[in-house]
């Protein structure tokens, strides 16, 4: 697996993203055991430093929780602390960029809605291919 | 997967010292083909004759050539000092470092070197000898005029002994006028001044040089000089030791 | 526990400087990147830890033992470079056998495993070996020694861009499964930033910077705006770096920490932020000068 390298993004927030992503498409399951910050390594080939960090980024937030000497754990509510979180910070933020560009170039609101209503429809029927449980 | 991690080891000395020993001898083989070499040339020399006299009239002409070994010596106490120059260089050096050494394990495992190069080195330098005569036998046999043409097993100990110890001796010089040069690059330019100074001014003036060498080379009793030999070799490899200890490496 | 520590370390060649007062440490089953321009002293920086050279002054301590002619401190290090000499009369497997009598903790199947899948001819002798090959073949002996202590000095010389990957891959790989001090030198630290734990900055023989590699990216910001609004904002600031874009334009690197916190007075307005790539703010870190190569156009 490749990480981006070329965003500026550090490694580890990468990681919570990933990880956050793998949950939400439901790929781990409540109170199931999530990836130790060896398995981490090894996947995304970084220090495994680094992929604790992303791991303690979810388990601050109540996503995940820990138990001595096992490792950590899926928190029941991690899901929607998840969206929660993404929708009022990622998306949030996301939006505010596509306005931001949308008045720079003088697209108007109506035109703006109708192409996120088409990019909505692309996503779907991809969705179906992929068989992507929804949220 | 854990985070123990790798538990620290405690060397023994004597232990690396032995393995060190072990690797140079394995790893310098080729100072020892060049060491048959050495002595295959100088036996070739010895072929040709050291000396020879003729003497006679018109009717009668008598022809003596000497043949021996020295040749062989010679050239073998030649090959063993530029070998313990050699590994006292930085090339010899850095291979040592390569694996586990400290200086002390480097230089004692060089001298353990040195004493199985002189061993082996006597060894062939008198067996040699005896091949020189075999060879003369078979070539001129019927000229040969000496009466031990085969010397007695003790003498050719004896001979054997004797030269092992010149060959020790000769490899602690070399080991210390390494070491010398390693400390100070100015030692190449002195240290032959004072070879050359030594023999043609220093004999002259310093008599305690004179006696030093007879002390050592002027001794008949091999018991008495394998002693003194093998002494001064300890005190020269020991000094060597102690001036290179603080040497950096790699 | 500390593998190493270091206290005002010093030092001089002759006249020269190469390590100037340096202080550190570095903890047990990190891996590290020593990076700096060439020249920056981290080879001597190495070679003092190793027990090669001795400090001129200051106090080493490696495996809380001063480490110069330390026999306990060869036996549980092992240091691999592009000099690194082998007798020439042993092929490449009589060498693995004779470093398999050194090293107690010693892996021949993870030797012999490597050698396959670089296509190394047992058979073959060091000296005829191509650089890459011999850089290569030295970090084989480097992993399967399996030290404590374990330190790759430009290790990946010579190599090929896919050789590269899979030396860093397979370090990583094996660092998983035996944790333990590994130090990296490298004039470039993009090639190696993702397997660091931390990062060492070393820069005309002084230490610029220690830290975990994951703050490197957060350590600085770049703001880009109009030069008097840029001037007059980072007047008392440290600059990292500094170049004019256009005419008017002017773009810096701070700290971050600091850049926050000017924000927070000044407004955005009119300032622009970007992200700093870590590879790119070693650079300036280590830089002779602050304008970098534009300093020498730009002078009037």
């Amino acid at each position: 697996m490749e990480l981006n390298a070329v965003e500026g993004k550090p490694i580890y927030v990468q990681i919570a993203e990933w990880l956050e992503e793998e949950i939400l498409r439901g790929h781990i399951k409540e109170h199931e055991k999530i990836y130790s910050q060896y398995q981490l390594a090894e996947m995304f080939n970084i220090n495994p430093a680094t992929a604790a960090k992303g791991i303690n980024i979810l388990a601050d937030q109540g996503i995940l929780y820990k138990k001595r000497g096992l490792g950590m754990f899926l928190s029941p509510e991690a899901k929607e602390k998840i969206r929660d979180k993404r929708k009022n910070h990622t998306l949030k933020k996301l939006v505010e960029e596509v306005v931001f560009e949308a008045q720079l170039l003088g697209v108007t609101e109506a035109e703006l809605i109708s192409m996120i209503r088409d990019a909505g429809k692309e996503f779907d029927e991809h969705d179906e291919h992929e068989g992507i449980e929804g949220g | 997967m854990s985070l123990t991690g790798i538990s620290l080891t405690e060397p023994s000395f004597f232990d690396t010292v032995k393995k060190q020993f072990l690797y140079k001898l394995k790893g310098r083989l080729g100072l020892f083909l060049a060491m048959i070499g050495v002595q295959i040339m100088a036996l070739l020399f010895s072929l040709s004759g050291a000396s020879s006299h003729g003497m006679g009239d018109n009717l009668l002409y008598f022809s003596f050539n000497e043949f021996s070994s020295d040749q062989v010596i010679w050239f073998t106490f030649l090959w063993i000092f530029v070998v313990a120059v050699l590994i006292t260089t930085k090339d010899y050096q850095n291979i040592d470092f390569t694996f586990v050494a400290n200086r002390l394990s480097s230089h004692l495992s060089n001298v353990g070197f040195l004493i199985t190069a002189a061993v082996i080195g006597g060894v062939t330098a008198m067996l040699s000898g005896i091949l020189l005569r075999i060879v003369i036998y078979f070539t001129r046999g019927h000229y040969l005029l000496s009466e031990n043409f085969i010397a007695a097993p003790e003498v050719v100990l004896t001979g054997i002994a004797v030269t092992i110890l010149y060959l020790l001796l000769v490899s602690a010089l070399g080991y210390f006028c390494g070491v010398l040069v390693q400390l100070s690059k100015v030692f190449i330019v002195i240290l032959p001044a004072l070879y050359i100074g030594t023999v043609d001014f220093l004999a002259r003036e310093l008599p305690v040089i004179v006696k030093v060498y007879n002390f050592i080379i002027g001794e008949n009793s091999l018991a008495l000089l394998a002693v003194k030999v093998l002494i001064t070799t300890a005190l020269i490899y020991a000094c060597s030791c102690v001036l290179a200890n603080r040497l950096e490496v790699r | 526990m500390d593998v190493i520590s270091c206290q005002g370390l010093t030092k001089t060649f002759g006249r020269v400087r190469a390590l100037n007062n340096i202080t550190f440490t570095i903890g047990q089953n990190r891996i590290t990147g020593l990076i700096g321009p060439n020249g920056a002293g981290k080879t001597t920086l190495l070679k003092i830890i190793a027990g090669f050279l001795r400090a001129s002054s200051g106090e080493v301590r490696v495996f809380s033992e001063d480490p110069f002619n330390n026999l306990k401190v060869a036996a549980n290090m092992i240091f691999i470079d592009d000099q690194m000499r082998f007798p020439q009369s042993l092929t490449l497997s009589e060498i693995l056998a004779s470093a398999a009598a050194f090293y107690e903790n010693w892996d021949m199947e993870l030797a012999r495993g490597l050698f396959d899948y670089f296509s190394l001819d047992p058979e073959q002798y060091h000296h005829k070996l191509s650089k890459g090959m011999k850089s290569t073949f030295n970090m084989i002996i480097g992993l399967a020694a399996r030290c404590p202590l374990t330190i790759f000095d430009e290790p990946t010389t010579g190599m090929d861009a896919g050789v590269r990957k899979d030396f860093y891959r397979a370090l990583l790989r094996d660092y998983l499964q035996n944790p333990r001090t590994i130090i990296i030198s490298s004039h470039l630290l993009n090639e190696i930033e993702d397997i660091l734990e931390d990062i060492f900055l070393l820069s005309e023989g002084e230490k610029r910077l220690q830290t975990p590699v994951s703050d490197l990216k957060e350590f600085a910001v770049a703001l880009r705006g109009r030069r008097e609004v840029i001037d007059k904002l980072t007047a008392d600031q440290e600059i990292y770096y500094q170049k004019s874009v256009g005419k008017d334009y002017s773009y810096v690197v701070i700290r971050r920490d600091a850049a926050e916190e000017l924000l927070k007075k000044a407004g955005r307005d009119g300032l622009e932020v970007f992200p700093v790539k870590a590879d790119d703010l070693c650079v300036y870190l280590t830089s002779r000068k602050r304008g970098g190569i534009d300093s020498v156009f730009d002078r009037n």
